[in-house]
Formats: C-alpha cells, structure tokens, sequence
C-alpha cells in the first residue's frame, strides 16, 4: 500500500507544489487586506472563503478525478495490471485521499489562525473579542474541544463524501463501461447516492431520538443539551465512518469484480 | 500449460467481443494471435491479464483460477502507449520494481540504452516509436511466465521494426509462454510456434505453424487470407 501512496504522491506533486503556493499567495494577500483594513476587508472576507471552499474541495475532487482516469484512460492500465487487489488499490487512494482532506484542514486551519492573529494585531482584538463572548454563550462547554469536535465531524463528512463520490464513478464505470458521458453519469449518481445517504442519516437520526429531542428543546425541557448534542454528534460520526468503509469497501469489490478497462 | 481459457466469453451489450474461446498455452512455444481488427484479439488478452472480466467462461494461469496474484506471472503489453505521463523512462522502471518480483532493473536499463532512449525522459515527451520500445523494454525485463504483446509493431518504423523483433526473441524461452497479437502477419510468421485464427470473437482455428503449413501447403499468411476473406 505504501508503494502504491508513494506513486499517488508522485502524481500529484506538481499539482499540490502549485496548489500550496497559491494557498501561500492568497493567505498573504488576506493578511495585507485586513492590514490595510477598511473597504480592503470585503476583499479579506472573500479571499479567505475562496481559500477555505478551494482548499476543502481540492483534495476530493483531485482523488476523484484521478481514479476517473484511470478507469477512462490507457494509463489506468498500469496500475490495474499490478498485482494488487482492486480493494487494496481503492482503499489506497481514499487514505490518501483522507491525508489530503487532512493536510487542507489543517492549512486551513492555519490560514484562519494567521487571519484571525493578524485582524486581532491591526484591528483591535476583534477576533479575540468574538471568541470571548461564543465562550460565554457556551458556558461550561470549552470552545477549544467543541472546535476539535466540530472538526473532526467535518473531516469525517468529508471523507464520507469522498467515498460516496469513488463509489459513484466506480459505479458509472461497471454499468456504462464504453461511454464518453461517464463523467455526468458519475456526477448524477453522486448527487443521487449523497440524497440516499441523507435520508438514512435523518431516519437514523429519528431512531436515537432527534424528534422528541427537538419537542423537548422548543418547550425547554432539556436539562443536559450538552449531552444531547454529544449524541447527535457522536451518531453522526459513527455513520460518516461506516459510509465511509461501506463504500469504500463497495467500490473495491466492483473494482475486482465488475470494472472493465 | 500456463495459461487456459475455457468456454471464455466476453459480451458488450449487444456485441460479444469474445466468444466460447478455448485455448491452451504451453511453456516454450510462441503464439500468434490472428484476426483482422476488431476480431477480439485484445479483448482475449485483457482478459488473460485481468484488465477486463469475462461474461462466463473460465481462465487458469500456471493452473490457478485468474485473480490479482495471476498478475505476477503475467505481463500484457498493450497496443497503446500507457505508461503515467508524469513519469520519466527512470520512473517507469522504478515502478516495475516496486511491484514485479520478476523485474529487473539491469536489463532494463541495457535494453533502454540499446533502444536509443535515455533514462532521464519523461514519458509524456515520447513519440510513438519511442512509446512503443520502452514498452517493449518494460515487458521485456520481466521473467514472467505468459507475455502478452499486442500488436507490438503498431506505430513502428521499419528500422525500429528490427529492434522489436529482435527483443522479442530475446524474450522467449523454454519456461515462458509468448502470445503476439499482429494484422503485420507477414513481419511475425517466422517467430511464430502455433497460431491462432480469432474472427468475430471466436477461435476458427489453431494448431501448430508448421503443421499448418504442411497441411494447406500454403504459408500462415496466405491460410490467414483464405480464412478471413471468407
């Protein structure tokens, strides 16, 4: 597995040396916005949600679109005739896909640490001050774990949505083998399974209670909201995780099973 | 034998690429697949490689039913260029290395040198000849047991066209199975043990080449038009 990352690597390098430096150049325009301050921090503002969305999707749809080629192109070929199973190739491009997810959270993260640092240092602790009062609203809940928390739920949604979306081009591939649209096949598919995937999510979520839960908090019965959230978050992180090997796994077997190249 | 397809069909939709073929595949001997395009030829050989999965039917490599582990034992270079862009001639090598047990480096350095390329390109800047011989050198390196070249003289200039054939001499020995898709039939009836006649996806003939000569008192190229202009 470790060989088959160290190509995935490989492939990549010159799309992720780029990527990084524009992620630099954007962070360091950002940091100059908000020092000039005024009508500069509209650009500020924009900036960092393009560096966030930009970031955040690069990762997926770069793995995604790396197995599309090699499903669709001749170059594929070269992978598949390897003695690897089509599970162990699968699961290594979405590990390494999840260290690609991880590596943007946590530029990401940087980014907006730099940003927030930098609004603090030239406009009167805006940031800090912002930080101090969700503290207060949050009461015994520290901000620091329910930051890590909500996170890691994101992390795992988005590793969920990277094996959903392998799935479905896996999927595209093993029906529609010979077509030139596989890619909006691919691309409906996705839309279809993530609307499935949400709608046994919200059922599961009915199951442990979420219904009489919200009863509960519109007429301020709730005597332990954080535990209730605890709940909820930990239910949704459990089913990212098995979504995220179910399909996974899924898109493996067809790999052995069904994909033509 | 090496390898064995049993009943092997292959169905696209409404078009079977491949159908019922049975054919076996001894040690030391050189096969050549033959058929016009479009015949099932390539089709045969992903399947014998595992790159396409067949409808019904069955293929053993080295007595053992197909599966990832088969691929150790089986190299299939196809008609198209297909090694990663990105990479250099050096690169490719590497990653023969890291997942061929039978690679080996040495002799694919010498035969990328006695090809006229340099390891330091990078394979997006190749022309097709030079596609096709590191190719060639990437298959050639492997000890495997079955090779499967397909129409390994596409896009092959006539000078070049000697440097194949001689590489593909090299290659054969007693242990290894050689099977050689071609339309040049004229260019690879002298390598050629037995021959195999492919049309529409089904095997309308095989034997020994020379006993097939023998028997039709005509060569394999003027048997190959008999049969395929019918």
């Amino acid at each position: 597995m470790i060989k088959l990352m160290k190509y995935e690597l490989l492939r990549r390098k010159q799309l992720l040396i780029g990527a990084l430096l524009a992620i630099l150049v954007l962070e360091g325009i950002t940091v100059y916005a908000i020092y000039q301050g005024g009508n500069w921090n509209v650009l500020a503002i924009l900036l960092t949600f393009l560096l966030v969305i930009g970031t955040m999707l690069l990762p997926i749809l770069n793995t995604v679109t790396k197995l599309y080629a090699d499903f669709k192109q001749k170059q594929g070929y070269m992978l598949f005739l390897t003695p690897q199973s089509g599970y162990k190739i699968l699961w290594t491009k979405t590990i390494y896909g999840a260290i690609e997810i991880l590596a943007a959270i946590l530029l990401v993260a940087g980014c907006l640490f730099l940003s927030g640092f930098a609004v603090d240092h030239f406009q009167g602790n805006a940031v800090s001050s912002m930080l101090a009062s969700m503290q207060q609203e949050m009461g015994p809940i520290s901000l620091g774990s329910a930051g890590f928390v909500y996170v890691l739920l994101i992390f795992l949604q988005m590793l969920a949505q990277l094996s959903i979306a392998m799935l479905a081009v896996t999927v595209s591939r093993s029906i529609m083998p010979a077509t030139n649209y596989g890619w909006l096949i691919a691309l409906l598919m996705y839309f279809a399974f993530v609307i499935g995937v949400n709608i046994v999510n919200g059922v599961l979520l009915l199951a442990f209670g979420l219904g009489g839960d919200i009863i509960q908090i519109a007429q301020n019965n709730i005597a332990d909201i954080g535990g209730m959230i605890a709940k909820y978050l930990t239910v949704g992180a459990v089913t990212y995780l098995l979504w995220f090997v179910g399909c996974t796994v899924l898109s493996g077997r067809l790999v052995n099973k069904n994909v033509d190249l | 034998m090496n390898l064995k397809a049993l009943n092997l069909t292959k169905k696209y939709s409404a078009t079977t690429a491949v159908d019922s073929a049975t054919v076996t595949l001894e040690p030391g001997r050189i096969y050549g697949l033959l058929g016009p395009n479009g015949s099932g030829k390539s089709t045969f050989m992903k399947l014998a490689a595992g790159l396409v999965h067949p409808t019904s039917g069955e293929i053993r490599i080295m007595d053992e039913p197909l599966s990832e582990q088969s691929r150790a034992h089986v190299v299939y270079m196809p008609t198209e260029a297909y090694f990663y862009g990105y990479m250099t001639v050096c690169q490719v090598g590497q990653f023969h290395t890291d997942f061929y047990a039978d690679f080996s480096a040495d002799s694919y350095q010498k035969l990328v040198t006695d090809m006229g390329l340099d390891m330091d390109m990078k394979v997006s800047s190749l022309s097709s000849g030079m596609s096709a011989k590191l190719k060639l050198a990437a298959a050639a390196a492997r000890s495997a047991q079955i090779i499967m070249l397909d129409e390994p003289l596409n896009g092959i200039d006539l000078i070049a066209r000697d440097v194949i054939m001689s590489a593909i001499i090299q290659i054969a020995n007693e242990n290894n199975t050689l099977l050689l898709s071609s339309h040049l039939i004229d260019v690879m009836e002298s390598l050629l043990d037995e021959v195999i006649f492919i049309k529409q996806g089904r095997i309308t003939m095989q034997g020994n080449a020379e006993a097939m000569r023998a028997e039709h008192g005509k060569s394999i190229v003027d048997i190959y038009k008999e049969v395929f202009a019918s």
